[in-house]
């Protein structure tokens, strides 16, 4: 993984933790350090006194030799093997271990100053402590030297305790500094994750700027966000006023055009130039319908224009109406519009403008792609959603494959087998209408083999609120 | 009967005019807004149809002058603007009717005739015809290819509502609206039977009284 694809929370606590292990180590090798030196300091102190402690007792028994009482004395709290030899004037050795590691010999021994170093005896390390004391007594009369050595288990002992401990404690540190870390990253990197939620759930015509509170660091991604979707919206309010006007400006010379095969019809005298003005007078009316549905299309796109009226709606009412309207098409190809369901009573939030026109486009496709003597039934009810109510047109006509179910929903999309004087816009316009007011359509089988479109629309009230 | 007909597109004014003139109204032809204006000030027409998208004065704008001056002459206003908007405010400032273009020579007709029936107040005849079918609202007696039939009271109330909306649906709420009287039980149910009787003593290939499924019945005729 690249640095710039690794996550911003790795990141986050790579540079937390990394100089705080570093750290840590060097803290480490300092309590190591000072650990050696107080465990020299402290062992040295004792085998000091352990040093005086034998010249006083050679002292007391003139020479001769130190009490096995008084040693293990001096000798409690320490496991360390501890030696000694005492060197009377002379060099003359009075008493204890005569193979003690010897003064190394570029140091001098210097009255009453002791004089430490590092050796080894009897296969063990040790460290040796050498004194000279001035003794003036019947016996001894003259320098004495006392060497004591010590092997250096304690010393460990209180290093490796004291590094131990040490350790533990960065080592606690470190992790209280991890989850604090992560819960702080967490933390700091959620308007993120509101943030991703928020673009996330939005609509794709929703292209407001998104104004949720976030920290400084994130404001300007989301102000550079929000440019884009403001240059975004215009783009596409440009677009779809583009065609807008081109569908207005058409319709005029359409209108032109259309009232002019109509009259010619009327006028014509020998059949063969009026089949031939009926069929301009056809083609005219589908490009006039093609004109009217482009701009329904236009206008079910919120973007230009702004936000249409929102109102609550009766949707039944409104189906019941539209279906009433379509009743004299459907007769005159003989098919058998019916309603089923409320014709009453199913407020939605809507424009009823755009409402009414996903109706008709719906109905008009049944009637429009369903054989004479066709059934279509234009269906209100609830949906298993509460708070959703659904619309639905089924028909008993050929239906549509099920490979082509999604296909319908595409613009200029027509079945292969059909020409109905359909311009394929139809059920684009009844999906925009649909998801505009929050909810969807799609197509599916009807029992009796037709197709059933079923649109489901948020935010039912039972009554008029 | 004066009509006039203010329209930019020289080919959808000779299309209308010509399809007017066939039927014997007289129409004059213009097509800029600031002149029809001027000829408004002036002149007292029958019906005026009015493009909205005009050169020189808006369509509205000639709308809102006639109706300040205070003529009552029926506007039937022509408009490519599709938007609801247009038309409420066309209509708030005075229109009687619109028409979206394009539209059926046939539409324009009808709404012409409508309008001016309109205006010259109800019908004088009491009588409703639609086809074969004719019926007197006043005297209640109703005629098939000149033949008297012999309704019930209820299924004249039936025949009327019917009629009145022909070739519309008419609910069998707006149905028992008009057949049962208050004291009356209404039942919905009852209806079928009346719709049923009625379609019987009608008897004519010509007519029916369809059934729209789930809305209610319809009166047809060719």
């Amino acid at each position: 993984m690249t640095w710039d694809g690794l996550s911003l929370r790795l990141r986050l606590l790579a540079w937390a933790l990394v100089p705080g292990i570093l750290l840590s180590a060097a803290m480490l090798y300092e309590a190591y350090v000072s650990a050696l030196d107080t465990a020299d300091t402290l062992h040295d102190r004792f085998i000091v006194g352990f040093a005086v402690g034998i010249s006083e007792q050679v002292v007391a028994t003139g020479g001769d030799l130190v009490k096995e009482e008084a040693l293990a004395a001096m000798m409690a709290g320490t496991q360390d093997e501890l030696f000694y030899k005492v060197i009377g004037p002379d060099n003359a050795f009075v008493t204890g271990y005569d193979d003690l590691p010897p003064i190394p010999e570029d140091r001098t021994l210097e009255g009453g100053i002791p004089l430490f170093y590092d050796s080894v005896y009897r296969n063990e390390p040790v460290r040796v402590v050498a004194i000279s004391f001035l003794i003036a007594e019947q016996d001894i009369d003259g320098w004495v030297t006392v060497q004591v050595s010590q092997t250096r288990h304690g010393r460990q002992q209180l290093i490796t305790e004291s590094v131990i401990s040490a350790a533990v404690r960065l080592v606690l540190v470190i992790g209280v500094a991890v989850v604090f870390a992560w819960i702080g990253i967490t933390q700091g990197l959620a308007p993120l994750r509101r943030l991703q939620e928020a673009i996330r759930r939005r609509s794709y015509h929703d292209l407001r700027p998104i104004t949720h509170p976030m920290p400084q660091e994130i404001r300007e991604v989301v102000a550079a966000i929000n440019q884009l979707l403001e240059r975004l919206k215009e783009s596409i309010a440009a677009n779809e006023e583009f065609i807008a006007n081109a569908s207005h400006q058409l319709r005029t010379p359409l209108a032109a055009l259309q009232a002019q095969a109509e009259l010619a019809v009327r006028e014509a005298e020998n059949a063969d130039s009026r089949d031939t003005l009926e069929k301009i007078l056809g083609a005219t009316r589908r490009s006039s319908r093609l004109a009217n549905q482009l701009l329904s299309l236009a206008r079910a796109q919120p973007v230009s224009g702004g936000q249409p009226r929102q109102e609550t709606v009766d949707a039944a009412r409104l189906a019941a109406d539209s279906t009433a309207e379509w009743v004299q098409k459907a007769l005159a190809k003989d098919i058998d519009l019916g309603f089923e369901g409320p014709t009453q009573g199913c407020w939605i939030p809507g424009n009823p403008t755009l409402l009414g026109e996903m109706l008709a486009n719906l109905i008009d496709n049944s009637i429009r792609y369903c054989p004479n003597q066709a059934r279509v039934t234009v269906r209100t009810g609830i949906a298993d959603n509460p708070g959703e109510m659904v619309l639905e047109v089924e028909d008993d006509g050929p239906g549509i494959p099920q490979d082509q179910r999604e296909a319908v929903f595409e613009r200029f999309v027509r079945l292969a087998e059909h020409d109905e004087g359909g311009c394929g816009l139809g059920l684009a316009i009844v999906r925009e209408i649909a998801r505009r007011h929050g909810g969807d359509v799609a197509v599916r089988a009807a029992p009796s083999g037709g197709a059933l479109v079923r649109v489901v629309l948020p935010g039912l009230v039972g009554d008029r609120p | 009967m004066r009509l006039l007909l203010v329209e930019d597109n020289d080919t959808l004014a000779d299309a209308v005019s010509r399809t007017l003139a066939s039927h014997d109204y007289a129409v004059d032809v213009l097509s800029e807004g600031d002149h029809a204006d001027e000829v408004l000030a002036t002149q007292t027409y029958d019906l005026v149809i009015l493009d909205l998208n005009l050169p020189g004065m808006d369509g509205l704008e000639v709308l809102r002058n006639l109706r300040r001056r205070g003529s009552d002459s029926p506007v039937l206003i022509l408009t490519a603007r599709s938007e609801v908007d247009a038309r409420v405010t066309g209509l708030d400032l005075g229109a009687d009717d619109y028409l979206t273009k394009p539209f059926a020579l046939e539409e324009l007709e009808a709404r012409v005739r409508a309008m001016l029936r309109r205006r010259g107040g109800e019908p004088k005849s009491t009588v409703i015809t639609h086809g074969v079918l004719s019926f007197d609202t006043k005297s209640r007696t109703c005629r098939v290819d000149d033949r008297d039939v012999d309704l019930t009271p209820r299924e004249r109330s039936l025949l009327e509502v019917l009629m009145r909306r022909f070739g519309k649906v008419v609910s069998k709420d707006q149905i028992a609206e008009s057949i049962f009287s208050f004291d009356d039980e209404a039942s919905l149910s009852s209806i079928e039977i009346y719709v049923h009787r009625l379609r019987k003593k009608l008897a004519h290939p010509r007519l029916a009284i369809r059934t729209v499924r789930g809305l209610g019945y319809l009166l047809d005729a060719q």
